[in-house]
């Protein structure tokens, strides 16, 4: 147990120490301050610029109160005279201004600014002026009170509308089940590509400069092995602690924070249905996924005959996990059909598409489950094998192309 | 406690290649054995089967008991190619090995400073490894193999690359495991290291055992042939007398005759002095490099 223990942690402070996890590590952190930095930095050029975008509105209070109640944020209502809104348009404060008079029972509303009237704003005005000089009109003609209420008779207008909620849910839901496969596959290609790499090269190293005769003449090939890939998968655990963590904190401090927490709040019901998509029995397939190619990066770092040949050795992997990425890119759409359903069952490519076509609703959690089983099957399976044979992958030293140094490992006595 | 390493037709094939052909020997506690041999006749091989890096036919066992992961514990082995974790710092290196021996950090790590002293390390504790030079890198390895105190010491080729002075400090660490009651197997090309410190040695061609007992008495098997003279006596005047086959000169006046049998030694003493002093005769076996350049030829033949 101490000697797997030593290797498990030898290999596991060799990951975190390294500059390259180190890097790994802190760039979400890094995404997470540019991303809140440039937030900041527009949020805080709109907001200097959101005065500039006011105009004010003189000479009537009552038009000036209903404005400011259709459209508040594009009305500076502290002008209150004529005077005050040209010095405020001298300091660039606001852009224009209305003067409001009355001549011959007519409202007339003249604009006086350095920039054309914003739509919104005369559309919200003409509708306020109209309102105004209907009124004006209806007190001034002298009506008699069923000539008032006669005029005052509105079309009706009734909606009845039985679909739209279900529609813009489903299209709601097809975004965020998107969203779930594009994060899904590409956490799963970007994790797996990544410790394949770093797998089977830390093996690669130990084979080729011949520390691993060494390890041999103090332990097992199995406890290596094991210890290993223990080791590695600490790494990564560590490494998804880390971000998640960051994640947590990141979206914690966005959505308090005052320049994106409109944004995080009208998004987060689509981030917690993504969550959702992810903590369950996919959030298992993916770590099953990744531990499938640990391990066979494990094998694929032994099959190397030389220290230089450490950073192609994990190649085969690296294929495998490509292709993968291709299909379930290329089958998203179409999880439903022959080739994803039997991919969904095999083992490593299981891990892309069951959780796809789960997520797709075209498969219910039992087909999940048994996809699982065959997973976790597979993992033993294959980890007994390869322990078995390890010594002879690690210790046979031809270079002839890793599927002839596969056959000479498995047959090396 | 006698400790052997007992290895009886021992047995490998490699494809059609029979690498090893019923080897048998043994190895005991406070005895240093040297397996000498050209390079492929199966050295690195034995020590792999004593390490079960390879499966053989055939019995190897450690005080009696076939060698698993517990006696692993028991051994130290300095691989032939050399090669250490670059990036870690000596103190790591060497407590990392110690831990795969069984050997708590605590334990190891007050004793490294006094092995880096014994082999006069150039380098500090935190020294990363790839900053020290080749020489000093390979005394870590020697360190790493020999700190944890193992019982069966097996060195392939540990003085290759070694400079005098390190070679020496070398034998001297080999001796003191010896006095420590260690039993010592290593191979080497070099006779004379072999010659210096071994008390038994094991010779292999072609996978087979053709030399096997202690250095003295191997060397006795071949006769005491060599005569080492001091005369003012000519090379041809030597040449002529009876039982010589040739003479070589070693320096002025020095010579080395090549008698045709031992008893030879007799007569020549008296035709050589004449009755007067004398100050050198010395008849020897041949040494181990004759010997091993001997078995050599018989196998070019």
């Amino acid at each position: 147990m101490n000697k797997f223990k030593a290797i498990v942690s030898e290999t596991y402070m060799n990951q975190v120490k390294s500059k390259s996890f180190i890097a790994l590590l802190l760039m979400p952190l890094i995404f997470i301050i540019i991303g809140a930095g440039a937030g900041y930095i527009s949020y805080s050029n709109a907001s200097s610029s959101a005065e500039q975008d006011q105009v004010a509105i003189v000479g009537d209070s009552s038009i000036k109160k209903s404005l400011v109640k259709l459209d508040g944020d594009s009305i500076d209502s502290s002008v209150k005279t004529e005077k005050q809104a040209q010095n405020k348009i001298k300091s660039d404060d606001i852009y224009g201004y209305v003067k409001m008079s009355k001549n011959n029972n007519k409202i007339k509303a003249q604009y006086i600014g350095n920039d054309y009237l914003d739509s919104d704003v005369k559309h919200d005005l003409m509708q306020t002026l109209s309102l105004k000089q209907n009124e004006l009109n209806i007190s001034n003609g002298g009506l008699t009170k069923d000539q008032i209420q006669k005029l005052s008779n509105k079309p009706l207008f009734e909606s009845h509308i039985e679909k739209q909620k279900s529609e813009n849910s489903e299209n709601n839901d097809n975004g965020i089940k998107m969203a779930s496969l594009q994060t899904l596959i590409f956490v799963l290609y970007f994790f797996l590509i990544m410790y394949s790499s770093v797998t089977a090269s830390t093996i690669a190293k130990d084979k080729g400069s011949k520390i691993i005769e060494v390890i041999f003449s103090s332990t097992t090939a199995t406890k290596y092995f094991l210890g290993k890939i223990v080791g590695i998968i600490l790494t990564l655990i560590t490494q998804l602690i880390a971000y998640l963590i960051m994640i947590f904190a990141g979206y914690k401090f966005l959505s308090t924070a005052s320049f994106s927490k409109d944004i995080v709040n009208e998004s987060s019901d689509t981030i917690h249905q993504m969550i959702g998509n992810f903590i369950n029995i996919n959030l298992a397939f993916i770590v099953l996924g990744l531990i499938v190619g640990i391990i066979l990066s494990a094998a694929a770092g032994a099959l190397v005959a030389r220290k230089e040949d450490a950073s192609k050795s994990a190649q085969p992997v690296v294929m495998i996990t490509l292709l993968l990425f291709l299909l379930s890119i290329m089958f998203q759409n179409n999880s439903n059909s022959i080739i994803p359903q039997i991919l969904s069952y095999f083992p490593l490519s299981s891990c892309f598409f069951m959780p796809i076509r789960m997520i797709n609703n075209q498969a219910n959690i039992f087909e999940g489950i048994i996809s699982l089983i065959i997973l976790i099957a597979f993992i033993i399976g294959l980890t007994y094998f390869i322990s078995k044979v390890y010594k002879g992958l690690m210790l046979q030293n031809s270079n002839e192309g890793w599927f002839k140094n596969l056959i000479k490992g498995v047959k090396y006595r | 406690m006698i400790c052997i390493l007992h290895i009886s037709k021992l047995d490998k094939y490699f494809d059609n290649l029979h690498a090893l052909s019923n080897v048998n020997f043994d190895a005991q506690n406070g005895r240093i054995l040297g397996l000498i041999g050209q390079n492929g006749a199966g050295k690195s091989t034995t020590f792999h089967s004593i390490l079960n890096f390879i499966k053989y036919s055939g019995e190897i066992t450690w005080n009696g008991k076939h060698i698993d992961e517990k006696a692993f514990d028991e051994i130290g082995y300095l691989p032939e190619e050399r090669s250490l974790m670059e990036k870690a710092t000596v103190q790591q290196q060497i407590i990392y090995f110690a831990k795969l021996k069984n050997r708590k950090a605590n334990w190891t790590k007050p004793r490294i400073k006094g092995w880096m002293k014994k082999f006069d390390v150039k380098g500090e504790l935190n020294s990363k490894l790839k900053s020290l030079s080749k020489g000093n890198q390979q005394k870590i390895q020697l360190i790493c193999t020999l700190i944890h105190e193992p019982k069966l010491i097996i060195l392939d080729e540990p003085f290759s690359g070694l400079d005098p002075v390190n070679a020496d400090l070398l034998k001297q660490s080999i001796l003191e495991a010896k006095d420590n009651g260690a039993t010592i197997i290593f191979s080497s090309h070099n006779m004379n290291n072999v010659e210096e410190i071994c008390d038994d040695l094991v010779m292999l061609r072609n996978g087979e055992v053709v030399l096997n007992g202690s250095v003295q008495d191997v060397r006795n098997q071949f006769g005491k042939n060599e005569l080492y003279v001091t005369t003012p006596m000519s090379k041809d005047e030597l040449q002529q007398l009876p039982g010589v086959l040739s003479v070589k000169i070693r320096d002025n006046n020095k010579y080395m005759l090549d008698l045709s049998n031992p008893d030879a030694g007799v007569e020549l003493f008296k035709l050589i002095s004449k009755g007067k002093y004398i100050e050198e005769f010395s008849q020897q076996p041949p040494s181990l490099d004759e010997i091993f350049r001997e078995k050599v030829g018989e196998t070019n033949e």
